[in-house]
């Protein structure tokens, strides 16, 4: 065997110094010694000389300018620019209005418009549809289509291209569409549609994808394939291209029909996936605005010189199995228990960063049915532990909280695990794969489900949301009273406050479903960018590209 | 002396005593395994003593007092949920070394049975088992324990499930090749000549002389499977919270990186000691034990 | 050696014959419905049970599972890598599109490390004991140790926000834009080339150490040829046969650890959509994921077996 000390015929014991060890070599050796750190230098100064070239196109030459442009603060709005925007990436095709699944139609936004557009106070503003008229006897609804609008590819919309699209939801079987019974094409301009039954949630999806129109020329030449990936609407832009985890494209419709708009020359979609990498892209110039859930990066954005576009909020529920009869949550005196022994100031201050807000009650303050004098249950760990006892378990029991997936914060569902805990409930975090998450929201659940709840302008639309469809949180149990009194509520022409404010009350008094906090979705921007419309209209995705504009 | 590649002969049995010197000698011989040992001796320490040390509970949350930055009372300063950081490194260590070691079990185990049972009869069962073992080689381990992990879902277990298994074939390969020198030698054709079971001779004659390598790469190994939980736990597909393993803590941590960057710093240059650690052992352990390993493992 | 070769390649093929019978059970068996990641919170309370039937039935997932790995096998050699259930996009289509990306990176980083970690691990070994030798030996022991994400971190940090030289994110292909490629591809590759060269200069650095005590060495040495010559002449050729085998480990760890890079990096290669798509559970990409991956690796093992061999002549191929 070597031992480690005969080792090396160059170099020498190890116990000598440098100067010693080069003397000690000999002439022969001390030359190539030279020769070889001669040459190591060279490649030294070669590879540190690329170095500086590539520092100096580098910094010269990197977009977007390192300080924030100063905006206007309100002004005239100016012509030009690239809005390069990061938003949740579209995890299914975009371009069928019909076969969008949920926030994928963000990326459709630029270029698809629908019938109506709902704002935040619920009131419905004509769109694509100037006007319509409800039949008296509910049966039906005529819609008369704004004269005067192109889509992208030239043709007219006209009522015929919009029958071909509500057609298309019926035929697809959109849950929406379940009370409707036909379309028809009254005249060039009017379209009526057919109900079975009334129901005063019908302009809440027509203001969504469902009241979307592409064009049917389009997507006749290019098939359902071709035009999955490829929106023709009437938007202000039209879609250049999409590249998958890159970016989503547009540029601007020169015919679009709200003449004088859009002030963008193009619209980016970039896709990112994780926050940190948004932020370091906006601080480095990369981009202009980024979308996020939580509230963490906002006060640091502010701080260095950006500004906050708060983009909507969301009630995040606890739904707990009270439809299991072992389960512990089946009993209200358990459930008033857990939300007794949340602090939601703590959760909404430590978490938030000044965005978030405790939510004592299901409805939001700009829907009709939130209940002003309702006050929830304050903070009491004492309390909660004394009525867990008077439910039977004066040693807490064991369940599990299964927060969604990149939706749901996870610090904060590691805290009210922790509040959970002071009170002896032993609750397991388990943060699942979005497709078994949504096994155990149709299939059924053990121990509470941590969701946050979007917002929806129509109260009963959100009811209707999240306790019915056809296979939403099976494991909840409804209060026997909730059925007659929704159905009572969206048979009327116009919804009825009184009605609705009724199923609020009963959900606080049942504790049906525990609120804990209400979070944001803010858009962190350039100074620079305005108008985007993100707080404006009912829900987050359909923010307005047509008003955007950037200053220089 | 000629260097020979391939698989090497087992060294004759040596008397006990001066072995065990000359091992001495040679493990500690270089400062690096020295000090890989040392630090190594530190984290077990801190894994089963800690507790008794920290100086906080490390899942006790203070929502009044997130994200502080260092102070007399919280050394290293709170992270996101107010929990104090020096107490989860503590009981991280803990959690970390756990499934860096049972994974590596688990993988070793279920390899060097394979590899075992391959080498040992050879022809079709040798050609079978390695196909499928070189099959699973050709997948990037960390794919192959991300598909896992993804699949399972999240949860200690299952992490120990998905990187052990990802990590097994390297071990089946390396037992293979040994059974497969060890198996020609004349003692072990003599013992079957006598009549003895083929159990018993893997068990007894053939394994006991595959042990230094498997402990070497063993120890090797460790290392890395600590690094692939911490980039399962980056991905997000890890320990479930509010472990504090020091993956999960870099996970948390990373958000805050221009704010915060202890939250991350502290965690991962943990790792780094623990990795290192454990490699400059292993390498100690390879030149004590056999250094003709050098050039397999 | 022709017939080595295919031999060799029969062996790859069926190889991955295996590997994908094993994909294909171990994601099947567990547990999980991709078709519900199809119908994402919004719009389920929309979506009916017919839909959810004619999706399954779309993507036959209602069959028997040997008659799913059939149609999937047999499609799958004749090029058709099926559809992803998730974008409704051509899953060959798809991998091939990120294919170069993830290559370029992960090549680049596997060939700068190699040569850097061979350079460094040389320079240790002859200068044993002084400071390169102790610097060498640090930095490959910590490079094998760092974890890579927070490397990452840190030169985004350092480079990408607070000095401000170098873009974050995206990624241009070299043949579009050469400067910029190059500008967005480097703290990637360097990232990755991390392992590489810690693995490589601790295997080089050992490896040399033993081929430097050999006595064909101490020959050329005595004869007075330069330090030079005995090092790359006589010395390189043999030490590097230890770390041949080496590269073929590494490789799998640099695709490997391409998934993590791409995702902090923003990059649209092969790793992130693996990662995506078994979260999603979208079993034909990722199945096409791995085979292919795992073709690549067996070419680049073979290619590797074959320098084996010309670098040891003692090494005879039946």
């Amino acid at each position: 065997m070597r031992s480690t000390n005969e080792r090396q015929p160059f170099a020498t014991h190890r116990r000598s110094s440098p100067g010693r060890r080069f003397q000690s070599l000999g002439r022969h050796a001390r030359n190539n010694l030279l020769h070889l750190s001669r040459s190591r230098f060279l490649v030294i100064f070669f590879t540190s000389l690329l170095l500086f070239a590539l520092c100096g196109p580098v910094t010269a030459a990197s977009s977007g300018g390192k300080v924030p442009a100063k905006g206007t603060a309100t002004g005239k709005p100016q012509y030009g620019g690239v809005l390069r925007i990061v938003d949740t990436p579209p995890g299914s095709p975009f371009g069928v209005p019909w076969e969008i699944i949920g926030v994928s139609v963000c990326s459709a936004i630029p270029a698809l418009e629908p019938l109506v557009k709902m704002d935040r106070q619920g009131n419905i503003t004509p769109w694509l549809a100037e006007s319509w008229k409800v039949a008296k006897d509910g049966k039906s609804v005529a819609f008369n289509i704004r004269k005067g609008v192109k889509f992208h590819d030239g043709t007219d919309l006209n009522s015929e291209a919009v029958r071909f699209n509500l057609q298309s939801e019926i035929d697809a079987k959109v849950g929406a569409t379940m009370t409707w019974d036909s379309v028809e094409a009254l005249n060039d301009y009017t379209v009526r549609i057919n109900l079975k039954e009334y129901d005063n949630r019908l302009f809440v999806p027509l203001s969504g994808t469902v009241g979307t129109m592409i064009s049917p020329t389009a997507f006749k030449k290019n098939g359902p394939d071709g035009s999955r990936w490829n929106p023709v609407g009437t938007g202000p832009f039209e879609f250049v291209s999409y590249e998958r985890d890159v970016a989503v494209k547009y540029k601007k419709f020169k015919d679009y029909w709200d003449k004088g708009k859009p002030y963008l020359d193009a619209i980016e979609i970039r896709i990112m996936r994780d926050p940190q990498t948004m932020k370091a892209a906006l601080l480095a110039g990369e981009i202009d605005v980024f979308g996020e859930n939580g509230g963490e990066l906002v006060g640091e954005m502010k701080s260095k010189g950006f500004q906050d576009i708060a983009a909507d909020n969301g009630v995040v529920m606890l739904m707990p199995d009270s439809v299991n009869q072992d389960s512990p949550f089946a009993s209200k005196l358990v459930r008033e228990a857990v939300s007794t022994a949340i602090d939601r100031e703590a959760i909404a201050k430590a978490r938030g960063f000044g965005t978030w807000q405790p939510a004592l009650q299901p409805a939001y303050a700009e829907q009709a049915a939130y209940l002003k004098s309702y006050r929830g249950q304050k903070y009491d760990p004492a309390k909660a532990k004394q009525l867990l006892a008077k439910a039977g378990f004066p040693s807490g029991f064991k369940t599990k909280i299964i927060p969604m997936p990149t939706v749901a914060d996870r610090d904060a569902a590691v805290a009210i695990q922790g509040f959970l805990a002071d009170v002896g409930i032993d609750a397991e975090v388990e943060i699942p794969e979005m497709s078994r998450y949504r096994q155990y929201q149709t299939k059924g659940w053990h121990g509470l489900l941590m969701q946050p709840w979007g917002f929806f302008a129509s109260f009963n639309h959100y009811m209707g949301f999240y306790f019915y469809g056809a296979e939403g949180f099976v494991s909840i149990k409804r209060p026997p009273e909730f059925e007659g009194l929704f159905k009572a509520s969206t048979a009327t022409l116009t919804p009825d406050v009184k009605k609705m404010q009724k199923i609020e009350q009963l959900l606080c008094d049942d504790l049906t479903v525990i609120p804990t906090y209400m979070h944001t979705r803010n858009y962190i921007a350039r100074l620079n960018v305005h108008d985007t419309g993100h707080m404006r209209w009912a829900s987050w995705p359909w923010w307005s590209p047509a008003d955007a504009w950037m200053s220089k | 002396m000629s260097k020979e590649y391939g698989p090497p002969a087992p060294s004759p049995p040596s008397p006990r005593r001066d072995g065990a010197r000359r091992f001495v000698r040679v493990f500690l011989g270089r400062w690096p395994v020295a000090v890989g040992l040392a630090a190594m001796i530190v984290l077990f320490t801190m894994a089963v003593f800690g507790p008794l040390f920290a100086p906080y509970d490390p899942y006790k949350q203070n929502l009044r007092g997130v994200l502080s930055k260092p102070t007399l009372k919280h050394v290293l300063g709170t992270d996101s949920l107010g929990r104090d950081t020096v107490s989860r490194l503590i009981y991280g260590a803990r959690i970390t070394l756990a499934v860096g070691i049972v994974a590596v079990a688990i993988g070793a185990a279920i390899g060097s049975v394979l590899g075992l049972i391959a080498g040992f009869f050879g022809g079709w069962t040798n050609r079978v088992i390695m196909r499928f073992v070189d099959a699973l080689m050709a997948v990037p381990p960390l794919l192959f324990a991300l598909v896992l992990a993804a699949l399972l879902g999240p949860g200690v277990k299952n992490v120990m499930i998905a990187v052990g298994l990802s990590l097994m074939p390297t071990f089946a390969r390396l037992v293979c090749g040994q059974t497969l020198s060890i198996r020609e030698n004349e003692y072990i054709l003599s013992l079957r000549a006598a009549g003895a079971s083929n159990a018993r001779i893997m068990l007894r004659h053939v394994l006991p002389n595959c042990l230094s390598p498997i402990i070497v790469q063993t120890t090797l190994t460790i290392g890395g499977a600590i690094l692939m939980e911490a980039s399962l736990s980056f991905l997000g597909l890890g320990i479930s919270p509010p472990a504090a393993a020091w993956g999960a803590m870099v996970y948390d941590g990373y958000r805050y990186l221009t704010t915060y960057p202890i939250l991350s710093f502290a965690p991962g240059l943990a790792i780094m000691i623990v990795v290192f650690a454990f490699n400059m052992v292993g390498d100690g352990l390879r030149d004590a034990l056999d250094p003709r390993l050098r050039g397999i493992i | 050696m022709t017939v080595y070769i295919a031999r060799r390649l029969f062996d790859a093929v069926l190889l991955l014959l295996i590997l994908s019978f094993v994909i294909f059970l171990v994601m099947r068996l567990l547990p999980g419905d991709p078709v519900l990641m199809l119908i994402t919170g919004d719009e389920l309370a929309q979506t009916s049970q017919e839909r959810l039937a004619k999706l399954r039935h779309e993507f036959g997932l209602d069959e028997p599972l040997p008659i799913q790995y059939a149609t999937w096998l047999a499609g799958f050699v004749r090029g058709k890598m099926g559809t992803s259930i998730i974008h409704r996009d051509d899953v060959r289509h798809e991998i091939l599109r990120r294919l170069p990306i993830t290559l370029h990176l992960g090549l680049a980083a596997f060939l700068l490390g190699s040569f850097v970690g061979l350079v460094l691990g040389t320079a240790g070994a002859v200068r044993r004991g002084g400071w390169i030798d102790a610097f060498v030996t640090f930095l490959a022991n910590l490079g094998v140790a760092a974890p890579p994400f927070w490397f990452a971190a840190l030169l985004i940090y350092l480079f990408g926000i607070h000095l401000r030289m170098l873009p974050v994110s995206g990624y241009t292909s070299p043949l579009t834009d050469f400067w910029l490629s190059l500008k967005q591809s480097l703290m990637p590759i360097v990232c990755l080339a991390v392992f590489p060269v810690a693995s490589v200069a601790r295997q080089m650095r050992s490896s040399m150490l033993d081929v430097i005590c050999q006595d064909y060495i101490r020959t050329a040495w005595s004869k007075g040829l330069r330090e030079r010559v005995v090092i790359m002449r006589h010395a390189l050729k043999n030490a590097l046969i230890p770390v041949v085998t080496l590269l073929g480990i590494i490789l799998r760890y640099v695709v490997g650890g391409s998934v993590v890079i791409e995702i902090v990096f923003n990059i649209p290669g092969v790793g992130r959509l693996a990662v995506d798509s078994a979260v999603a559970q979208d079993y034909p990409v990722v199945q096409g994921i791995i085979l292919v991956v795992a073709a690549i690796i067996v070419l680049i093992n073979l290619a590797v077996d074959l320098l084996y061999g010309w670098l040891d002549p003692r090494i005879r191929y039946e």
